[in-house]
């Protein structure tokens, strides 16, 4: 049990895929102009990252070594395609804000990296604790970023049509906060931020490799 | 307009006004990874050009004479298309290193890095099926076989651009003085998004 | 420890295979409600845009063409006749499209039978959320165009104001007004 919390809590803070390990950066930067979207992009990558790390750490032993890749990609693939089908017949106004990025979580380095380097060597509940941690970890920095740019970009933070909370009328609210060079910009400061709040990097890892 | 001068807009547009990694963010993880020298950079993009085209071609074919003939391509297209990827980046692989030692040297490496590039499932899923494509051109709700292959010449040429300027800037900033928490990663950032705003000039350009 | 081919082509395949058939189950439970949300989202947009039509009925491809052909600033998607209750005649709905900033600006325009806007709406776009999206949130823009005369030209259109940092997608829904308006010309008394 305790082991298993670890292997959680590791996906959050020393091994978070896109503050430390800096893997899935792209997505990332793309939807976090809107919480809303940013918040069902976390829950699609949580899905599909726990559901492919326990379906590959149970028929592991199955699975030849020579072609592991192909199929880890066919069990993520599947995964996604789920939530492209679900989120279009339930959500189609998040469908279409976040479009091309559902597909391309298929090729989201975490999901890959995690079936490769945790799910394929260790056991079902280990791999679920490591699926959730890692989705969990991506989650937590992609609505937070998202929220201070939709909140500092357009004055209001919203969801589902409800505002939760907004600035006071005279915040002028910059444009290029919501634009792709505030992006970058921002990403690098918060990137800064965290390291120096939440967890120092041990080793920064070579990306997508 | 002729059909000429649209296919010039769609690939300037697809190259500068869409770039790819520094307007829509797709294609970060190499852009981060091989630009801190100017070789690598040059090998990758060469990969790039090549793969994204080639894929493109593929995907689009699957969808259009196999996926939507039988009805299957709504939900299987994710599957099919990074399978398709994966498979040709295995056979230019092995082509190459026959046929093509020179040619092989250049990029091989950066091979199978491409499979899961999201720059080349991107562009290949744009090109094939219809409703991805969002760009301000009026080329009807698909597109053709050669509007896809001129896009993806000119996401893929935008690509290896935004790269070589950006392993340039690297390059230079290995002797700058930066602050001791910017170092490594956040500079990196902060240079792309300096870089990422001479595209928002572009915005705009031929009413795209 | 190697496999043998045979074993390593099976499991490709038994992979494949289920994988393809849990898709293809997802896919009918979910397809009938994607083509079921995608209906409703038009019928709630055309009801909001043409509040005294009861129900709406596509119009003969005759004057669709026309309509198409007359409206130059945007592209004419989908164009309905709507009738009260009593079987009166309410009115136009036009589907449209113009380009924005981000993509194509799709929009629901109501009118009246003497080419008054009733109401208009958007049903999708890829502006920048907080800014090219303020032309759906800043409720103003969207109401000056019900204050248009009856039968108005492209020329009353453009003298609306627009909204300041999002210029181009304050055109993409002048152009989709002026291009109604100029296929409800067209078509108007046939």
């Amino acid at each position: 049990m305790k082991h298993l919390m670890q292997v959680f809590v590791r996906g959050i803070t020393r091994e978070n895929p896109l503050m430390i390990l800096m893997i899935g950066l792209c997505a990332t930067l793309a939807v976090s102009t809107q919480f809303q979207g940013a918040v069902f992009m976390g829950i699609a990558v949580i899905f599909v990252l726990t559901m492919s790390n326990a379906i590959i750490s149970v028929f592991r032993r199955f699975i030849p070594d020579e072609v592991r890749i192909p199929m880890f990609i066919v069990v993520i693939a599947s995964f996604v395609t789920i939530v492209d089908l679900v989120m279009k017949a339930f959500v189609p106004s998040v469908y279409a804000f976040l479009g091309i990025w559902i597909p391309l979580i298929v090729v989201n380095c975490i999901i890959l990296g995690r079936a490769e380097a945790f799910a394929y060597h260790n056991g079902v509940l280990a791999s679920i604790a490591d699926g959730l941690g890692m989705g969990i970890g991506y989650t937590a920095v992609i609505v937070l970023f998202a929220f201070v740019r939709e909140l500092f970009g357009s004055g209001a933070v919203k969801f589902l049509g409800a505002t939760l909370v907004g600035l006071p009328s005279w915040y002028p609210a910059p444009a290029v906060v919501l634009l792709f060079p505030g992006a970058f910009v921002l990403f690098g400061l918060f990137l800064a931020l965290w390291r120096a709040l939440v967890s120092r990097v041990g080793e920064e890892r070579g990306v997508c490799r | 307009m002729t059909a000429a001068a649209q296919l010039a807009l769609l690939f300037v547009g697809a190259a500068l006004v869409n770039n790819i990694l520094l307007t829509r963010f797709i294609g970060l993880c190499p852009f981060f990874g091989v630009s801190s020298s100017m070789s690598t950079s040059i090998g990758m993009s060469l990969a790039v050009v090549f793969v994204m085209t080639l894929a493109s071609g593929a995907t689009w074919m699957a969808w259009k004479f196999i996926l939507s003939p039988l009805g299957v391509g709504e939900f299987l297209y994710i599957p099919a298309f990074i399978l398709i990827i994966a498979a040709l980046v295995q056979f230019v692989e092995m082509y190459l290193k026959k046929a093509s030692p020179v040619l092989y040297r250049a990029m091989g490496i950066y091979l199978p890095l491409i499979t899961t590039n999201c720059a080349v499932l991107a562009t290949a899923t744009e090109s094939a099926k219809p409703g991805f494509f969002k760009m301000n051109i009026a080329l009807g709700s698909s597109l053709g076989l050669g509007e896809a292959l001129v896009y993806t010449v000119g996401v893929s040429v935008g690509f290896g651009f935004a790269l070589l300027t950006f392993a340039a800037l690297r390059e230079r900033l290995e002797a700058a003085p930066v602050p001791e928490a910017l170092k490594g990663a956040p500079i990196a950032f902060i240079t792309a998004g300096l870089l990422s705003f001479a595209y928002v000039g572009f915005a705009g350009w031929f009413g795209l | 420890m190697a496999s043998s081919p045979l074993r390593l082509v099976a499991s490709v395949v038994t992979t494949c295979v289920v994988a393809a058939g849990g898709l293809a189950v997802t896919y009918s439970v979910t397809a009938p409600r994607i083509a079921a949300q995608e209906r409703a989202a038009e019928q709630r947009a055309m009801a909001k845009v043409l509040p005294d039509a009861a129900r709406f009925e596509p119009v003969a491809p005759v004057l669709l063409d026309a309509a198409k052909k007359a409206a130059a600033a945007g592209q004419i998607e989908g164009l309905w006749r709507g009738y009260a209750a009593s079987g009166d005649d309410a009115g136009w709905c036009i589907r449209v499209s113009a380009r924005g900033y981000g993509g194509p600006v799709r929009m629901v325009i109501g009118l009246d039978r003497n080419g008054k806007v009733q109401g208009l709406t958007i049903l999708s776009m890829n502006e920048t959320p907080g800014l090219g999206t303020r032309v759906e949130s800043e409720q103003w823009f969207l109401k000056q165009f019900t204050e248009l005369p009856a039968g108005f030209g492209d020329r009353d259109v453009r003298a609306l104001d627009a909204i300041s940092g999002a210029t181009r997608s304050s055109r993409a829904v002048k152009n989709c007004v002026a291009a109604a308006g100029a296929a409800f010309l067209a078509i108007r008394g046939r």
